[in-house]
């Protein structure tokens, strides 16, 4: 019998059908949309479309960090069952949360000295960082047990690949996600800026590219040159889109059809409410297992 | 010191040899020659629009030349011919003036150490001349200024014997050159087309004659007509303090109209202004030609010319500098300012972008262009304009986008020419070249090749239409073109002629291919003859029929072209 469980955070970006299938446990992200402060729960409480129209009217939302008291709440629902934790963070590149979760451990290893807790930095955002969830799920679920699981995470979490374009930087720069002078481009004439995350979890704009047609041709492209096994990968692929489906919607099909043997089809996630608020609609982003990120 | 341009004995004293002075005299003629014909060089244009600038480029070029001849008082034909051979180097403008500049500079290695040349070394000299010339280009197009150059040369070259004058030798030369001229349509297509011969190689044959007239002693009407500098220096003001002494004295020149009312013109004999002038000052320039009179002397009072010409006549231009500044700009430019004085921080990467219209320059700094060198079609930018650009930058990597097929080779040159920084000249030979790789701008590798590679791949997903107006009845590529008409084109293709300017914009948008389903976006860069309401027309069109197709507009401001468009 398993005596650990699998725990993220709500930016993992998938869905919560799908969390609860996959028995991935989430601990949720907040923010404040115009000074009010609120759950960033997959959506249940806001409606995506509203919270992305929200942001096109000018409300002003911020997101602030998980404290290690959340952490510690949330770990010890685990820990007073006599169950050991695998938890993976939101990229510390983008986000202070490892070290609130680092912070909860110290705390909670007095309390339960018998109980495991591992913290994992995914590097990783978004459905990408939900990616590794699931397939850990899918490792979990063929028998690896908690050390093994916990290796194979920190040895492969930099193959997970992360592309995106936005056909607006606005908002990255405004958070503070992706530098100024990088982003003083964004949304200048159909540009659209070709993203990813590099070895450190940051955000690095690697091309900046027009019109929006091309740019969903580029990303693919990226996939073929970056997959498993290139155009026979045989992984899974999401995808995760703030208010933009139609482009992720064409992103999916050119993936469906370069790459036949796809495990499934691609899952179109919504990006939450936490990288939202940063990256702003018209984000579309693609995950997938390949080679790893050289910088 | 009188030193009579065309009519001095001793200039001609002995035929058999080339001096400095002579060469100077050459220069200057051959400069001026070409500048009185520049315009017919410009019309030499393969499209009927108002663009062609192979004139005024070869022209500058020659200025560039004669420019750097100021001040220089050797006779030896090394010497002088270093200066002029380094100021065409920097004053060359466009694809036929670097051609030219580099066409000297092949002449002033075959002139090294020589304080004068018999014919068979000019004849040698000209042979590097041309050698240089064909090697500045990397592929090499017959039927151009290098044919005219080549077939000359050694056509002359052939002809010499050690009785040889330097007058007969030049005379040969543009004999050849006149007919090898005549012979460019043959062996290139498109002149024969457009039913023209090539600019470039009219343009050399000019400077040719004009050295050739020289050397006879005939004089060059325009000669008489005073070089317009391109553009007036800055003046260093602190180079001539309140207590600094005069001993230079000014550089001055008047272009005199002699009245009736004052002398009698035809009788009118140089020699009493030559005479007086030598009494205030030295280095004297003084020729007639009907009822102009041009002077250039160098004295501690100018006023005194102006006062002792106003006997004969008004003035009608007058130039007074003071060489005291002029002499300590030349110190300045020999001594390069101490590091010290550049306090700013050396950037790694840097970019220099070529642009004509105030908006499309606007956009280019938005996107990221450090400095823009302003220019284009009808207006090429000199290798000097290049190279102030890029010691402003002053990267250690620059990037330029000449964005002009005629402007890449200007720039080249100027690259070979900066000595803070590698160079590298992204080969953008249009507006949407440019613009496609200007957007794409990111140094995040840091690899400097690699950046240029990327630069370079991004031209390739664009294409550059152009809408201008004819100035002569043709038909090319079986487009029927009348005087007057809307004419469209991509690069050397002619595409569409059109009446109306809003039918030749939407003919022109529908062959780039906006109905294929291939093109994605267009940027429309209107120009300051494109009416409000064609622009609105045409919006409203791409709108109703090609709703696929981002459709951007930017008010670009050029000349010439009412539409540029760029097709992604």
């Amino acid at each position: 019998m398993r005596n650990y469980v699998l725990s993220c955070c709500s930016t993992a970006d998938l869905s919560k059908e799908h969390f609860e299938a996959r028995e991935i446990y989430y601990l949720c992200f907040h923010y404040t949309m115009d000074g009010v402060e609120r759950l960033d729960d997959l959506g249940q409480s806001m409606p995506f479309d509203q919270f992305y129209a929200a942001m096109v009217a000018g409300a002003d939302t911020k997101t602030s960090q998980v404290s290690a008291g959340e952490y510690m709440e949330h770990f010890e629902k685990f820990l007073s069952q006599g169950k050991d934790i695998l938890h993976v963070t939101l990229s510390s590149g983008i986000s202070g949360s490892h070290m609130s979760a680092k912070a909860a451990v110290k705390e909670l290893e007095k309390k339960y000295p018998d109980r495991k807790i591992c913290i994992i930095d995914s590097l990783g955002a978004s459905s990408g960082y939900g990616l590794i969830m699931d397939t850990l799920a899918d490792l979990r679920d063929g028998g690896m047990g908690f050390e093994e699981l916990s290796a194979w995470v920190e040895e492969n979490k930099l193959k997970m690949h992360h592309w995106f374009f936005s056909s607006d930087l606005t908002f990255f720069v405004k958070g503070g996600r992706v530098s100024k002078t990088a982003g003083a481009i964004g949304g200048l004439l159909g540009i659209c800026p070709l993203l990813n995350m590099d070895l450190e979890g940051h955000l690095i704009p690697r091309e900046k590219i027009r019109p929006k047609k091309r740019v969903i041709q580029r990303i693919v492209e990226m996939m073929k040159e970056h997959a498993d096994n290139g155009a026979d990968y045989n992984g899974k692929c999401y995808i995760s889109q703030s208010a933009c489906y139609e482009d992720a919607r064409a992103v999916a099909d050119l993936v469906e059809a370069a790459f036949p043997k796809l495990n499934g089809k691609v899952e179109i996630n919504h990006i939450g409410t936490t990288i939202g608020s940063h990256t702003g609609p018209g984000t579309v982003a693609l995950f997938f297992w390949g080679d790893k990120r050289a910088d | 010191m009188v030193n009579n341009l065309a009519f001095t004995e001793d200039l001609q004293s002995d035929e058999r040899y080339l001096d400095g002075e002579m060469m100077a005299n050459m220069v200057r003629g051959g400069a001026a020659n070409l500048r009185s014909n520049a315009r017919e060089v410009n019309d030499l244009n393969v499209f009927p629009v108002p663009d062609g600038d192979t004139g005024d480029n070869m022209s500058m070029t020659m200025e560039g030349g004669v420019a750097a001849l100021e001040g220089v008082d050797s006779n030896s034909l090394a010497d002088v011919m270093e200066h002029i051979s380094r100021g065409m180097l920097l004053g060359a403008r466009g694809n036929s003036g670097v051609i030219l500049s580099q066409f000297f500079a092949g002449m002033n290695k075959g002139f090294t150490a020589c304080e004068k040349a018999d014919a068979h070394i000019v004849g040698s000299a000209l042979e590097e001349g041309v050698k240089q010339a064909y090697s500045s280009v990397i592929t090499p197009t017959e039927g151009t200024i290098l044919t005219v150059a080549r077939e000359a040369v050694e056509y002359a070259v052939s002809r010499i014997d050690d009785n040889t004058t330097i007058p007969a030798l030049f005379s040969d030369l543009t004999t050849e050159m006149y007919a090898s001229l005549q012979r460019t349509p043959e062996i290139l297509e498109v002149l024969k087309e457009a039913g023209v011969i090539d600019s470039g190689g009219a343009g050399l044959f000019y400077i040719m004659l004009g050295f050739s007239k020289i050397l006879q002693g005939e004089e060059i009407e325009a000669a008489i007509v005073s070089a317009q500098a391109p553009k007036a220096a800055a003046v260093n003001l602190d180079a001539f303090g309140p207590d600094s002494e005069m001993s230079y004295g000014y550089c001055t020149e008047m272009l005199l109209r002699l009245q009736n009312a004052k002398v009698d013109i035809d009788a009118f004999d140089v020699s009493v202004i030559i005479e007086y002038l030598s009494s205030i000052g030295d280095s004297i320039v003084c020729v007639k030609n009907d009822s102009i009179v041009k002077l250039h002397v160098h004295t501690l009072t100018p006023g005194n010319v102006l006062t002792f010409c106003q006997q004969f006549g008004e003035a009608l231009t007058v130039k007074i500098e003071n060489m005291n500044v002029q002499h300590s700009e030349v110190e300045a430019a020999k001594t390069p300012a101490p590091a010290a004085k550049r306090e700013k921080p050396v950037k790694e990467h840097g970019t220099v972008a070529v642009a004509s219209g105030d908006g499309i320059a606007d956009l280019f700094r938005q996107l990221g262009v450090d400095a823009v060198v302003s220019g284009g079609q009808t207006q090429n930018p000199s290798a000097q304009d290049f190279l102030s650009a890029f010691e402003e930058v002053g990267a250690k990597h620059i990037y330029v986008f000449p964005n002009n097929g005629n402007i890449v080779m200007a720039a080249k040159q100027a690259g070979q020419l900066y000595d803070k920084g590698e160079v590298h000249v992204i080969e953008s030979k249009d507006l949407g070249q440019g613009y496609a790789a200007i957007s794409s701008l990111n140094f995040q590798s840091d690899d400097a090749e690699l950046i240029a590679a990327q630069l370079t791949e991004a031209m390739g997903y664009v294409k550059t239409g152009a809408i201008s107006t004819s100035i002569r009845d043709a038909d090319i590529s079986g487009v029927h073109i009348e005087t007057g008409d809307y004419i469209g084109f991509m690069g050397k293709e002619m595409l569409v002629s059109c009446k109306d300017l809003d039918k030749a914009a939407e003919e022109l948008l529908v062959k780039m291919g906006v109905d294929t389903g291939e093109v994605y976006m267009v940027t429309a860069f209107t120009g300051i003859d494109a009416p409000a309401d064609v622009i609105e027309s045409l919006e409203t069109y791409m709108a109703e029929n090609f709703p696929d197709v981002e459709f951007y507009t930017v008010a670009g401001g050029q000349e010439v072209y009412p539409f540029i468009f760029v097709a992604e």
